[in-house]
């Protein structure tokens, strides 16, 4: 999961949570461990945007899990209630974007309006905040939709406004749902991994393309007749055979080809 | 089954919407200016959003029925499809709508009386028979218990003069038909394919048995029944498992009540194929011996 959280006092909770360590980038702060990254990224839609886009630069990886994870105003929802934006506006642009909602959980979805000020008039089952809309633009350029959520503790509300908020407050708050937002962060990370790649067919057509050289047309053909090998159960042992008794990568191809051919039929 | 519905602006006080926010009072319910904010954006996910597909109520605008070429050889002299709904509850690995459609959300056309309006002006203008399709970009009966459908366009279609409907579905869900008398000029079309194939690409979907019972227990009730092979899907032992299909099929349901028979060749756009493999590139039919002719992919 890649957490773009805005201040270290709202971090500080995923970082202990999770364990993260500090690490060291160019540009940035991020925090790291074998699962999660997290960087905080600052007040404002510029920054987020710009931090989603360092993160996922670094990470260099498509279809990962995305979370912005916060604080919010809201206009009907209670002081420390986590929420899941189902609507999120830019209150410049009037654009929404709509995080798809496949996920189990107990959490109330809202509508959030991401804004340029800090506000201090709440609308009826609105929350307010001053990323989402920016992280969820960028993170979208990187992985499917359903794959990045938004979410929120509320910190401020009508009786309770804006000004009112210290950041030991903010860590407080999320820190009392971090238990909560767990089970959420492993569904997302489980269909993140469901797109990813066959580890088995890359690992065999890399040992494959040692033995030959291919073209990037060969190579995407190649990576196809050994999925397809995979998915008809054919026997591994004898495509490597025949990959060794080739003189090149398009003899390889072609006898990969053959040996599938008569093969390709449902079970 | 629905735990988020987006809500078109402009529909709100349509009858069928507010039938359906009552059928699930505790979904989230959020709201959009048009519906295709939420269906049409790229970035996402057939796959993942076929694990929990919210419900969309819109309304239809523009044409409601579409003319279907002759060349499908389907229906009558006239013949029309129109789409209530897209998306289908089920899950076929071989379906087109998951190569047609960026999104898996359900959407349901709460309009259904500008349908109406447009199919009774389209019956009245053509002095033959007309056959009217509505199992297109969905399955005519799978989503009955949340649109009310077929209880809702029965009664109306029975009403016009040489009008037919086909409803075509691999759903078992034939409450409202058990509960209506048996239409003159309705054809209730079950599609099937053997169980061995079935049971690999139709997920989702009731058995073959439960769907042989329910296409018998409405010929039983004098409902005119279809039988639709199609798509007709190659696998090992093609022959043995299409043969055992019809015995089984002709075992419980008598030939004369069965209104037509129809075989469907396997075909679909090459463009909307490379998306669902794309999507899919775990799944074996896509290993299959497919190949494309004229910018159609079918069986070589």
């Amino acid at each position: 999961m890649n957490f773009v959280v805005a201040f270290l006092a709202e971090a500080q909770p995923v970082i202990e949570f999770y364990h993260l360590e500090k690490i060291a980038t160019p540009k940035g702060i991020v925090f790291q461990n074998d699962q999660h990254s997290l960087i905080i990224g600052g007040l404002g839609r510029e920054k987020a945007f710009d931090s989603t886009q360092l993160l996922a630069q670094i990470q260099g990886e498509k279809n990962m899990g995305w979370l912005n994870l916060g604080i919010a105003g809201h206009g009907s929802l209670p002081m420390g209630e986590l929420f899941m934006a189902g609507k999120i506006i830019d209150d410049a642009s009037d654009e929404a974007f709509f995080p798809p909602q496949i996920y189990d959980h107990s959490f109330p979805i809202s509508t959030l309006c991401t804004s340029t000020k800090p506000v201090n008039q709440y609308e009826h089952r609105t929350g307010y905040d001053m990323e989402a809309h920016a992280f969820y633009e960028a993170a979208s350029d990187w992985s499917t939709r359903e794959l990045i959520q938004v979410v929120k503790v509320i910190s401020d509300t009508p009786s309770n406004p804006v000004e009112k908020i210290k950041p030991k407050e903010a860590t407080r708050l999320i820190e009392a749902k971090m238990m909560e937002l767990d089970p959420l962060i492993t569904q997302i990370d489980h269909l993140s991994h469901e797109l990813r790649p066959d580890e088995e067919v890359q690992t065999l057509c890399n040992q494959i393309e040692k033995l030959h050289a291919f073209s990037i047309t060969r190579t995407y053909q190649l990576k196809n007749l050994i999925r397809h090998a995979k998915l008809l159960k054919l026997d591994m042992k004898k495509i490597d055979e025949l990959v060794q008794s080739s003189t090149n990568g398009k003899e390889a191809l072609e006898q990969i080809r053959n040996y599938l051919e008569p093969n390709r039929k449902l079970g | 089954m629905i735990d988020t519905i987006y809500l078109e602006e402009g529909v709100e006080s349509l009858p069928k919407t507010e039938q359906v926010l009552r059928r699930f009072p505790r979904a989230s319910v959020i709201r959009c200016k048009h519906y295709k904010e939420v269906f049409n954006p790229s970035a996402q996910s057939f796959r993942l959003q076929k694990k929990k597909p919210a419900l969309i109520l819109a309304k239809q605008t523009g044409k409601h029925i579409h003319s279907i070429p002759p060349s499908y050889g389907i229906g009558g002299k006239n013949n029309f499809y129109f789409s209530h709904l897209l998306n289908c509850l089920y899950d076929c690995r071989y379906c087109f709508l998951q190569g047609m459609y960026p999104s898996a959300h359900y959407v349901l056309f709460v309009n259904f009386d500008d349908f109406k309006e447009e199919i009774k002006k389209m019956a009245f203008s053509c002095s033959e028979d007309t056959w009217f399709f509505s199992g297109y970009d969905c399955d005519s009966l799978a989503l009955e218990s949340i649109t009310g459908f077929a209880a809702d366009f029965l009664p109306f279609f029975d009403q016009l003069p040489n009008t037919w409907i086909e409803l075509r579905t691999k759903s078992v869900a034939i409450e409202s038909l058990k509960k209506t008398k048996p239409l003159d000029r309705a054809v209730v079309a079950f599609s099937f394919t053997p169980d061995e194939i079935s049971s690999q690409l139709e997920h989702g979907v009731p058995r073959v048995d439960a769907r042989i019972k329910a296409m018998s227990t409405l010929a039983d009730k004098g409902w005119k029944v279809g039988l639709r092979i199609d798509p007709l899907i190659d696998s090992v032992d093609f022959e043995a498992r299409y043969s055992a299909l019809f015995e089984k099929i002709f075992d419980h349901v008598s030939g004369e009540s069965v209104h037509s028979v129809s075989l469907g060749a396997y075909r679909m756009p090459s463009g909307f194929m490379k998306k669902i493999e794309k999507q899919y590139p775990d799944d074996a039919f896509f290993a299959a011996n497919l190949q494309t002719n004229n910018g159609m992919i079918g069986y070589g």
